[in-house]
This record gives structure tokens, C-alpha cells and sequence, in this order.
């Protein structure tokens, strides 16, 4: 069996490995017992979450992304590069990616994703706040992402093989189970939770929010 | 479903476990720290401590750690009730939208139940409960009281019929006031002047269970009101200027009796600004000629939903009304939420936390400050003196019935 052939299995296996684990963790969430609220609403729950996933995410919407502009930059470049890779990798499993100009499509998205990621792991062991707050996985989540963002940057750019890509794609999946990662289907159930709350109590979507004078 | 929004037993083992909310909320951080600049307490001193993030991170801790470490120690106490005032400015600024708050309110009702709760916080709950198991120990003593205030709402009026009715069956609307004739006299001007068929309740508004974090107090402190309004059959019970007060009854305390009530539920100043929009009460601007600016109370606004209602009755009731910068949902708290002001050994770091706000007010350049819940306005006062701002703090039902042309 070929190298190529023994990193597919191994990245497979790990994808899957990944999937159930995700999976197990958003069901363990979801075991949680709800909590029912009779109360009467006095605006729409719904136009509540349709703003919590669309203009209460705009950067102006929020003071957190207001004073920290380039902090908010980073994050959508960072999860941008990630989304990136996941195009990568499955259009790596099914296209031959020989054409190096098809490939090389990837390569900004990528390239600024490793910036954020490089960026973001600078400000963990440097910023007083985030060294506080930060836990082991905070580090290694952000060096498994990044160094994914890293090899998958090499790959379209021809430097390091696919296999290389994969095994770092691989590694992460294994890891994924037990990190912050999940957030990623975990940011959906939250933000439904903070639009339902907001909306129906008629917080927002505001009608007129005033911040500056 | 279930009705405690912290915690509730498991199906098989009978501990508790966090409800879905809450487990979401201790999922969802990634530690970005954005919270940070939305934090009261950090804006007034920046430490790591005083980020939201690091307090949910140190209830997690403590839960991951589970028997092998106190649950409930000393310092995630005194986090939960005097670095947190569940003011949730940092919630509606979280790029995940995670509701610190509640796990604030979850690490209160953890230290409650282990007994390291404040004590003084326990007292006033447990006093309210006791006043709804024996009312008959005050009820005529309350009712003399009433009587002495009425002969000021008879003198304000000029109205010599002017009533204050209690327990009055049959009337619309069952008004829940504080505790002190500020929160009972102006209402009843303006009740009686808006010709509303109305009655007081003999409790107090507040629900120091809320504070505590802890669902069997506040259930019992809110089902006295909830029977009193049965028992009267009234349309409606209307919250007078309280902050906990009108977020518990109008939207938690459903959840924990797990229905709607059989009565609509609003703050005073939802039907004042009702009032002002129909045209049923009139006011003079110029009696409240000094520059007024408003503080946005968390529970009302943030929590509650009030965002235009005040403003509609300040534009009303008085000539220059100046608001403060961020407001509504973005309001910064004054640092007297969430049951602080009651603790006195707190007292200077709510002064310190209370910076922000001073910092507000005093560039509004306005000389009365005017807050529709209690606390609030207890804190605004202390802050005046503190940071020599010279305002004067005021409720806005006073304001209001000062401009009320009669």
C-alpha cells in the first residue's frame, strides 16, 4: 500500500473520528434539559435570532469589535483560512490538484488565515488579559489550526506534498473531540439562545441605539 | 423542559445538573477576552479578574474539578456576588453571544446553597418570604401606615377623596411598590390622576431570592404576589420603579411556575408612557426646567426590554432631557445591581465600579439624574458624593408627578 493510499485511510479514519466526536459533545449539550418560558413575549423571538446571526454580527453592531477593530479583523481572517482549508481539503480528496494555478486560488485565504493564526497566538502568550483566561487547549487548538493553515498554504504552493497536508488535517481531527473547536456547532445553539432572549423580550434587534454623541 | 432556569434534578440520579442554557453558556467561550471593555468592574480597574471571561472560566474550573475541589469556595463566592452585577452588558457584546450572567447567577446559587451566600442578602429574602406566610403579622400595621400617606397624596392633589386602596378586590390593576413612601406616593398621584381603578399590595416588590441565585426562595417570594393578584382578580399587576422587581415577575418568574399568568404584567413606567401616548395626563415641562439625563437600569432595559418607554415619559415631563452616551442596551451599570448595594462590606469596590457611570453623568453636564429602579438610584447618589458630581437623583413617577398638571 502507498504512502498516499495508508495518509488517506489515516485521514478518514480521523474525519469520522471527528464527526462522531463532535457529535457526541453537541448530543451531551443537547441532554441538558430546556427550559420552558411561558412568559408572554413582547417582541418576535425570531426577528431576535435572524439579527443575532446577521446584523448583530456586523462590527459596528458590537462595542467589543468597535474598539477592537484589528482583533476583529483577525478572527474573520483566521476563520476564513479555516473554512479555506476545509474547501482544500475535500476538493483534495476528489480533484487531482496538479493544475498548481487552480491551487494557488487557496493561497491568499490561507496565507492571511496563518497570519491571524500566527497573530492570535502571539497575542495568547502576550496579552496580560488572554494569558489569564487561557487554558492549555486555547494554545494548542490555535497551533493545530494554524500549523493545518500552515501546510495547507505549502501544499498549493507546491512546497510540502498533500500527504503532509492530510497528517496535519489528521491530527486535528483527532484532537477536535477534546478541544474548544466544537464551538463551531456550539456558536449556533448560543446564539439562537441570545436572539431568542433579546427578541422576544424587544431588546433586539434595537430600534434606535444610540452610542455616540 | 423544566422550570429552574440553573439547575435541575437528572432523571436517574437525582442531582442536579445544569439546564440547557447554562451548559451552553459554559460550552460556547473561547477565551477571546472581547468582553472585557463591556465590564463595569474592569473599565474601573483592568485586571484580569475583572473580565467576564476569567469569572466564567473560574466557575468551569470549579465544576471540572468537581468533588475533588470546593465547589463553592470563598472566592467564587465573593466573585459571583460583588465582581458581577448580571448587568449582561457583557453578554450583548460577545462575538458568541454567551450569557456570563447566567453562569454568574449559577456560581450565586451554588454559594447559597454551601452557605456562603451574604448574609444579608438570605435575611432579606427570608424576610420575604416570612411576611408572605403570615401577613396578618402586618397587615394592619402596613394599612395605618398607607393611611398616613394618603393624607400627602390628598395634599398634593388637592384632591381631599384621594385614596391609596389596599387589597381593594375587583380593582384593574394591582400596583407592587418598595419598601418607603417615595416608591408608594407619586404613583398613586399619578394612579389617581389617570381616574385608574387600582389597589396597592401589601408586599414589596423585591425578590432578594433572584439575587441568591436561588429558585425556591424566589419562587415563594414571587407567588405572594402572584395569590394577591389571583385572590383580587385583577387585569394587571404593575411593578413599581425596580429594576429585579419587574425582570422577575415579567419574565422569570413564569419559567419557574412553568406557565403565563392570569394577569398582564408591566412596569409603571410602561403604563406611564402609555399615559403620556394617549394624551391621559398632562404635564408642565417647565417645572422640571434643570437638565435631567437618564440612567438605564439593567434589569429594565437590558433585561427587560423597557428601551423607549422611559424616554417617552422624561421628553414628556421634563424641558431638557440630555442622555447619556452608550445607552438602552448598551448602557453601562452603574455598579449597584445584582443585590451589591445591600452588602455594606462591598461598599468601595461598588464605588469603584460605579466610575464608568460617574464618567457618564458628568458629561451629560445635567443636574438631576433620573433612574427608574431603587438600587440604581441608591448607588447614583453614593457615586455623586463619591466622584463630586453634584447631581441630585430622582424616580422618574417623582419627576413625573411634580410636572403633572392637576
Amino acid at each position: 500500500m502507498s504512502a498516499a493510499n495508508i495518509s488517506l485511510i489515516i485521514l478518514l479514519f480521523s474525519l469520522l473520528f471527528a464527526v462522531v466526536g463532535l457529535a457526541i459533545r453537541v448530543a451531551r449539550l443537547l441532554a441538558h434539559p430546556a427550559v420552558k418560558d411561558p412568559s408572554p413575549p413582547k417582541a418576535s423571538a425570531r426577528k431576535g435570532v435572524f439579527y443575532a446571526f446577521t446584523f448583530g454580527m456586523l462590527p459596528w453592531k458590537k462595542e467589543s469589535a468597535r474598539l477592537h477593530p484589528l482583533v476583529y479583523l483577525r478572527g474573520v481572517l483566521f476563520h476564513i483560512g479555516i473554512f479555506t482549508f476545509v474547501v482544500l481539503l475535500f476538493v483534495s480528496l476528489f480533484v487531482n490538484l496538479s493544475n498548481l494555478s487552480g491551487r494557488l486560488a487557496f493561497s491568499p485565504f490561507l496565507g492571511l488565515g496563518l497570519i491571524a493564526g500566527v497573530t492570535a497566538l502571539v497575542a495568547r502568550f502576550t496579552d496580560r488579559n488572554l494569558r489569564a483566561l487561557s487554558r492549555p487547549d486555547d494554545y494548542i487548538s490555535l497551533v493545530l489550526v494554524t500549523l493545518v493553515l500552515l501546510s495547507g498554504l505549502t501544499f498549493v504552493l507546491n512546497i510540502t506534498s498533500r500527504t503532509v497536508f492530510w497528517g496535519f488535517v489528521s491530527i486535528l481531527c483527532l484532537y477536535l473531540p477534546w478541544s474548544k473547536i466544537p464551538h463551531v456547532a456550539y456558536f449556533f445553539f448560543s446564539r439562537t439562545v441570545f436572539g431568542v432572549m433579546f427578541g422576544r423580550r424587544g431588546v433586539l434587534p434595537a430600534a434606535k441605539t444610540e452610542l455616540r454623541n | 423542559m423544566n422550570n429552574n432556569p440553573i439547575a435541575v434534578p437528572a432523571k436517574n440520579d437525582g442531582q442536579k445538573q445544569p439546564a440547557r442554557n447554562v451548559a451552553i453558556a459554559l460550552e460556547t467561550c473561547v477565551r477571546c477576552g472581547l468582553c472585557a471593555d463591556s465590564c463595569h468592574y474592569y473599565l474601573a480597574k483592568r485586571i484580569p479578574e475583572n473580565v467576564p471571561a476569567y469569572r466564567g472560566e473560574a466557575l468551569r474550573r470549579s465544576l471540572r474539578a468537581g468533588t475533588k475541589a470546593k465547589l463553592t469556595t470563598d472566592s467564587l463566592a465573593e466573585m459571583a456576588f460583588a465582581s458581577c452585577t448580571l448587568c449582561r452588558r457583557c453578554v450583548v457584546n460577545c462575538p458568541m453571544g454567551v450569557d456570563t450572567a447566567l453562569l454568574m447567577q449559577t456560581a450565586r446559587s451554588m454559594a447559597t446553597a454551601a452557605g456562603k451566600a451574604p448574609e444579608i442578602l438570605v435575611q432579606l429574602a427570608d424576610t420575604s418570604i416570612d411576611r408572605g406566610d403570615n401577613p396578618e403579622l402586618f397587615r394592619e400595621f402596613f394599612i395605618e401606615n398607607i393611611k398616613s400617606l394618603e393624607e400627602e397624596v390628598r395634599q398634593r392633589t388637592g384632591d381631599p377623596t384621594a385614596t391609596i386602596p389596599v387589597e381593594k378586590k375587583g380593582a384593574d390593576i394591582l400596583f407592587v411598590a418598595l419598601s418607603g413612601a417615595h416608591s408608594i406616593v407619586p404613583p398613586a398621584i399619578l394612579f389617581h390622576q389617570a381616574k385608574v381603578n387600582w389597589t396597592l399590595s401589601i408586599f414589596e416588590a423585591s425578590n432578594y431570592g433572584v439575587f441568591l441565585g436561588d429558585t425556591e426562595r424566589a419562587k415563594r417570594i414571587a407567588k405572594r404576589i402572584i395569590d394577591e393578584a389571583k385572590r383580587l382578580g385583577v387585569k394587571e399587576v404593575v411593578i413599581g420603579e425596580c429594576g429585579h422587581a419587574y425582570t422577575t415577575l415579567r419574565w422569570e418568574a413564569p419559567k419557574w411556575f412553568g406557565e403565563a399568568f392570569p394577569f398582564r404584567v408591566r412596569s409603571i413606567i410602561e403604563v406611564m408612557a402609555e399615559w403620556v401616548q394617549e394624551g391621559r395626563l398632562t404635564f408642565d415641562r417647565s417645572v422640571n426646567k434643570e437638565a435631567v439625563t437618564y440612567h438605564d437600569s439593567c434589569n429594565l432595559t437590558r433585561n427587560g426590554g423597557l428601551l423607549e418607554e422611559p424616554r417617552i415619559v422624561l421628553r414628556a415631563v421634563a424641558e431638557d432631557f440630555r442622555e447619556m452616551y452608550p445607552n438602552k442596551e448598551e448602557n453601562y451599570c452603574c455598579g449597584g445591581g445584582g443585590g451589591i448595594v445591600a452588602v455594606s462590606e462591598w461598599d468601595n469596590r461598588r464605588l469603584e465600579a460605579g466610575l464608568p457611570k460617574a464618567n457618564q453623568i458628568k458629561t451629560t453636564g445635567a443636574k438631576i439624574v433620573v433612574a427608574a429602579c431603587d438600587n440604581c438610584r441608591i448607588q447614583l447618589g453614593e457615586i455623586s458624593e463619591h466622584y463630586g458630581l453634584g447631581v441630585a437623583v430622582s424616580g422618574l413617577c417623582e419627576l413625573a408627578a411634580k410636572a403633572l398638571v392637576i
